[in-house]
Parts: C-alpha cells; sequence; structure tokens
C-alpha cells in the first residue's frame, strides 16, 4: 500500500512538472502571439518576405478557367523573372522543379512545362536576371473549391509559391480517370490504382511472415530468464531443434517467395524503365535590353499607413514616351489607375484579392520622353502588407524589398524593369485623428 | 490567417488588430493589450476584401462595465459621454483603418466597429492599456522544479526505507 502512495506521489509530481512546462510553454506562446503566426490555407503567406519580395517574380499568370469538371483539365500559365537581387540568404535557382501549389492530390499534374521544354524532372541553368515562361496542366480531381498556384521548388531555397486562384471541381471523384496504355500495348484503365493490390500482398505478406517469427520466439521466457541462462553458461538451453527446424523452414520458404516471384514479375514485365533522374537543361534566354532603369533613392513603409513609398528616378531608353504602369511584389499588383493601358492587362482570370485596391499612386505621372530622366514617388498602399505578413521585412538582417516596375509606352507597348532598395519604417503622424482633448470638448464632434 | 489570434469578426468578415507604440516601442506589434499608455497607433487590417467595399465606423469608448452601451440599446447621449475617438462611418478603399490616440490613462477600454450600409455588422473587442500582466510562468516552471526535486527526495527516502524490510521477504 505504501508503495502503491508513493507511486502515485511520483506520479502526481511529474504529472505537475510537465503541467508548469507546458502552461509556461503556453504563456510563451501568447507572447509570441504579438508576432504574425504563420499559418495560412498551404504556407503562402507563412514563406519569408524576403524570398517573396526578391527571388521569383510571377507575371501574367492566366487561369484557363475557374470551374471545371472531375477528370477535366485547366491550364496555369505565364512568366516568371528570376529576381537579379536575389538576397544572399536563399539559394541561387541552379536546379529547380515546378510543381503546383494545392491543398494534396485534388488536382494532378498531366503535363507542365518551362520555356516551352517538358519539365517533368528537375531542370538546370536557370539564371536570374532572365524571363522564363512556364504552364501546368492540371486535371480535377477531387470535387471542391480549392486554391490552385504555381509553385517553383529552387533547391537549397525552398518552394516559391506563386499567385493562387480559386478552381472549383465539380462533378464526382468517380469521374477521375487516368488511363494509360504502355510501349507495349499494355492497357492500364486507371493509374489511380494501378499495380495497389501487388503491393499491398506483398507488404501483407512479408508482414505476417514476420509476425508469426516474432511470436514463435514471444512466446518463451524473454530477456531476463534468457539472460540469466547465458549467465550460467547454457545457451543450449535457449534453442531447441525445433527452433532449428523452423528457422531452416522459414529460410527455405523466404528465399523460395523471393526466387518465385522474381521470375514471374519478370515474366509478366520482360520490359521496364527505370526511374527517370537525369535533369532538363533550360536554354539561357537572349538578353533583354533594360527600356527603363529605375533607381531607388530612399524607400520606407509607413507602418500605420501601410503604405510602401518609394523615391525613385526613372531613365526613359526607349525611343518613345512611357509612364508608370504597375508596381509588383510578392504576387500583389499596384496597378496605375490613372493609366487605361495598366488597367486593361489585368487578366479576367487573376485573383482579385492580389489587385491592391488603391492602387499605385505615382507622384509624378506625366509621360517621361525618351531619354529622360525622371525624379518621381511610387505609393503603394494597402492593407494587405501587413495581412500577407509581408511588413516582417522590417526586421530581417537585410531589410530590402524588390519588385517588378511596368511601363507602357503610348502605344500600349509594356516594358519591364526591376526596382530593389533598403526600406526603413516609418510611423507617420495621423494628424487630423490624433485626440487628446477633453471629452466634453470631444463630445461636440460625436454625432 | 487561420490562428491569427489578433483576428477580428465582424459579422462574416475578418480583420487584423494591430496596435504600436513607436516612441516607446518602435515597430513591436501589440495584439489586444497595449503595454503602457501615452501615444498610440491602432491599426485594423481588411482580412477579407468584402471589407474594402462596404463603409465602417469605429468608436474607442471607456469600458464601464456597462454592455448596453455598446449594444445600441442606450440612447445616444449615453454612448458619447463614454466615446473618445469617434471615425464616422466611411469606405476604406485600401484595406486599413489607422487610428492614433493619446491614451492619458491606464485602464479597460472596447474598440467598436460596425461596417455595413445600414451597419448590420458590428464587432466589439475589449484591450487594456497600461495594464501590466506579470507574466507568473517562470515562477510557476521554477516552484514546479523544486516541487519535483522534493517529491524524488521524499520517494527515495521511503522507498529506501521500506526496501530493506521487504528485501528480506522477497
Ligand atoms: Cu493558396
Amino acid at each position: 500500500m505504501r508503495r502503491l502512495v508513493n507511486r502515485w506521489l511520483v506520479c502526481l509530481f511529474t504529472a505537475s512538472g510537465l503541467f508548469t512546462a507546458s502552461s509556461l510553454l503556453t504563456a510563451s506562446g501568447l507572447v509570441a502571439a504579438f508576432v504574425p503566426l504563420p499559418v495560412a490555407a498551404h504556407g503562402e503567406r507563412a514563406t519569408e518576405p524576403y524570398i517573396r519580395t526578391r527571388t521569383v517574380h510571377w507575371y501574367d499568370v492566366t487561369w484557363s478557367s475557374g470551374s471545371i469538371a472531375a477528370n477535366d483539365e485547366i491550364t496555369v500559365a505565364g512568366k516568371f523573372r528570376l529576381f537579379s537581387d536575389w538576397p544572399d540568404a536563399a539559394s541561387l535557382p541552379d536546379l529547380v522543379f515546378l510543381s503546383n501549389g494545392s491543398p494534396g492530390a485534388v488536382l494532378t499534374r498531366v503535363e507542365s512545362y518551362i520555356s516551352g521544354i517538358p519539365a517533368r524532372q528537375s531542370a538546370r541553368g536557370l539564371k536570374t536576371g532572365k524571363d522564363y515562361t512556364f504552364k501546368l496542366v492540371m486535371k480535377g480531381r477531387v470535387p471542391g473549391k480549392w486554391h490552385l498556384h504555381p509553385v517553383l521548388n529552387v533547391h537549397g531555397a525552398g518552394a516559391i509559391v506563386g499567385p493562387g486562384a480559386w478552381v472549383e471541381v465539380t462533378g464526382k471523384q468517380s469521374d477521375y480517370k487516368e488511363p494509360l496504355t504502355t510501349m507495349t500495348g499494355v492497357k492500364i484503365d486507371d493509374l489511380q490504382t494501378y499495380g495497389v493490390a501487388r503491393a499491398q500482398m506483398w507488404h501483407f505478406g512479408y508482414g505476417v511472415l514476420a509476425l508469426l517469427w516474432l511470436l514463435w520466439w514471444l512466446r518463451r521466457p524473454l530477456i531476463i530468464p534468457r539472460w540469466l541462462v547465458t549467465q550460467k553458461g547454457r545457451e543450449d538451453l535457449l534453442i531447441t531443434s525445433t527452433d532449428d527446424k523452423v528457422a531452416a523452414a522459414l529460410l527455405v520458404t523466404v528465399l523460395l517467395v523471393v526466387i518465385i516471384g522474381y521470375k514471374q514479375t519478370v515474366e509478366e514485365f520482360p520490359n521496364v524503365v527505370p526511374l527517370q533522374a537525369g535533369f532538363v537543361k533550360v536554354p539561357v534566354p537572349p538578353n533583354v535590353p533594360e527600356a527603363a532603369s529605375i533607381e531607388v533613392k530612399n524607400a520606407e513603409y509607413d507602418v500605420p499607413g501601410r503604405s510602401l513609398r518609394m523615391d525613385v528616378v526613372i531613365t526613359n531608353n526607349t525611343d518613345r514616351p512611357i509612364r508608370v504602369g504597375e508596381f509588383m511584389t510578392a504576387q500583389l499588383r499596384f496597378i496605375n489607375k490613372d493609366l487605361p493601358a495598366a488597367v486593361e492587362s489585368i487578366d479576367p482570370s487573376f485573383p482579385k484579392d492580389l489587385l491592391a485596391g488603391a492602387g499605385l499612386k505615382v507622384g509624378s505621372d506625366s509621360p517621361i520622353a525618351p531619354g529622360e530622366s525622371r525624379s518621381t514617388t511610387l505609393d503603394a498602399t494597402d492593407a494587405a502588407w501587413e495581412v500577407e505578413r509581408l511588413v516582417s521585412f522590417l526586421s530581417n538582417v537585410d531589410s530590402r524589398v524588390g519588385g517588378l516596375v511596368f511601363f507602357y509606352n503610348d502605344q500600349g507597348e509594356r516594358h519591364m524593369s526591376e526596382i530593389s532598395g533598403a526600406v526603413v519604417p516609418v510611423f507617420t503622424q495621423l494628424g487630423s485623428k490624433v485626440s487628446t482633448k477633453a471629452p466634453e470638448i470631444l463630445n461636440a464632434r460625436v454625432d | 490567417m487561420d490562428s491569427d489570434v489578433c483576428k477580428l469578426r465582424i459579422g462574416p468578415f475578418n480583420m487584423h488588430f494591430a496596435g504600436y507604440q513607436p516612441k516607446a516601442n518602435g515597430n513591436t506589434e501589440f495584439c489586444e493589450d497595449i503595454p503602457a499608455t501615452g501615444n498610440t497607433i491602432i491599426v485594423m487590417d481588411a482580412i477579407d476584401s468584402e471589407l474594402r467595399n462596404i463603409p465602417i465606423e469605429v468608436r474607442l469608448i471607456e469600458d464601464t462595465g456597462d454592455k448596453s452601451l455598446d449594444e445600441g440599446t442606450a440612447d445616444g447621449s449615453q454612448l458619447n459621454s463614454v466615446t473618445m475617438l469617434h471615425l464616422p462611418s466611411k469606405i476604406y478603399e485600401t484595406g486599413s483603418i489607422p487610428i492614433e490616440f493619446n491614451f492619458t490613462h491606464a485602464g479597460k477600454y472596447v474598440g467598436l466597429v460596425t461596417a455595413g450600409d445600414k451597419g448590420q455588422y458590428t464587432s466589439r473587442f475589449p484591450f487594456s492599456v497600461g495594464i501590466e500582466k506579470t507574466s507568473y510562468g517562470i515562477y510557476v516552471l521554477v516552484a514546479g522544479v523544486i516541487l519535483l526535486g522534493l517529491g524524488f527526495y521524499k520517494y527515495a527516502g521511503r522507498a529506501r526505507g521500506m526496501s530493506r524490510p521487504q528485501g528480506e521477504q522477497g
């Protein structure tokens, strides 16, 4: 009885220790709650801002449809610029793999291309400062509403997620089929289930053998008695002749299963192709001269205003007048709404939540003449800086921001330039809204 | 932002709440509780884009403990008497509502957000200013560790005391 009580005591103390540890963890969790938590549908907001603003800039991304039936295809296509001011903390895109971001195998990827080259394997040879086209063909599998993104997995930098749009898959999952005819003419009805029964049979079969072998030994006295027997030098007592016979039978069974199984499999599938582990080499696109250069003189992020303000100098290197049409970073598009060509560039399939409500305010918005260098301000204001968790660039070791700026000339032609620079946080006084007056005076203002 | 703790619900929509005291704490972001009195900036950001297209009205009131005040049952003059700041109904295109206020005394406050053409969506979020919350976590942990040690010490003593007579039996 006393021993029982003692055990209880120990349990109690251990439990209380664990409890206090966990309560402390909860407390520290509450403290950490001030920091935005990296949780989103599938992590698009969790990626570090320096990755989202300064690595892969996806643009001209379109989704061929917003709703497809199960077993129907949807194409996500567009371009991406590998940013020149690629952060030191992330590996360069020497080895990449193009895929898609969606919650599990709700859509299957049937085709993928980088620069028109099939990209079912990893690709090498991509260079920063260059533009690449991409295309993903996806097939609806599980009915539901899914957020579908293009994703570039960069070896050493992780998955760099592009813009996401909601795609609805209608119909039934049973409508989804993935039939295939192999090179040797074998017709496979559905790749989803092909070979599954075979794999299960082998796993289960070997599992049964292993279990029987374990049980054979487990029914005997275990560790301590056996240890005592070996201590006394009587190992001969531990293994009987029946054990030897069972062991021999098991050995023969396993070897026969392997030999016969191998022979049958080889007869059934005489032609097999090994798993492909090579790389695709993507050719380097030709150099495109920058139509307009844009230099950041000063950039500040107004914390309460949710506003990125940049003082820039734009030099027009083309022979036609240009205007700033768009600033884009981390999939967010700030459109100069005063420029019709920029507004028209928004594809109807582009997700509305990635278009900043107030757009881009250009300080000096008149056309920049050929050869002219213009100092102006670019003002990108939106709650998305906070909601998309992009402001932690202020707490990074290199507080920089980067993005793409799109220009349009008087003929509606588009040019693109990279923009990047250091950014500092500021707190602009809200002026008119400051109120430290006594309540009586304030009451007069209240309607 | 599923597990965002600084989230406010306004009808079917969500907003993100952030408080700053730039003079005292730089760009540190606070959630529901503002650590000190003084000049404070509160920003509410629309998580759902629908909130960008509907008018939003914001009121900061002192928490008198009387809920009828902010549930709209009391007459306007009573609400006004506790109102410290009022932003009339307006559409916020950029999705964020910045508020600057100088809290002169510590205490409990309530933010009242009303959204929609008819003010059909409301949200009431209480927060405190300058009320220091001592974190007992570390003391609890230290006490827990000491208690754990004591427990083992006592147990070991008893177990040894017992093992001698029992060892002879077994
Ligand atoms: Cu998504």
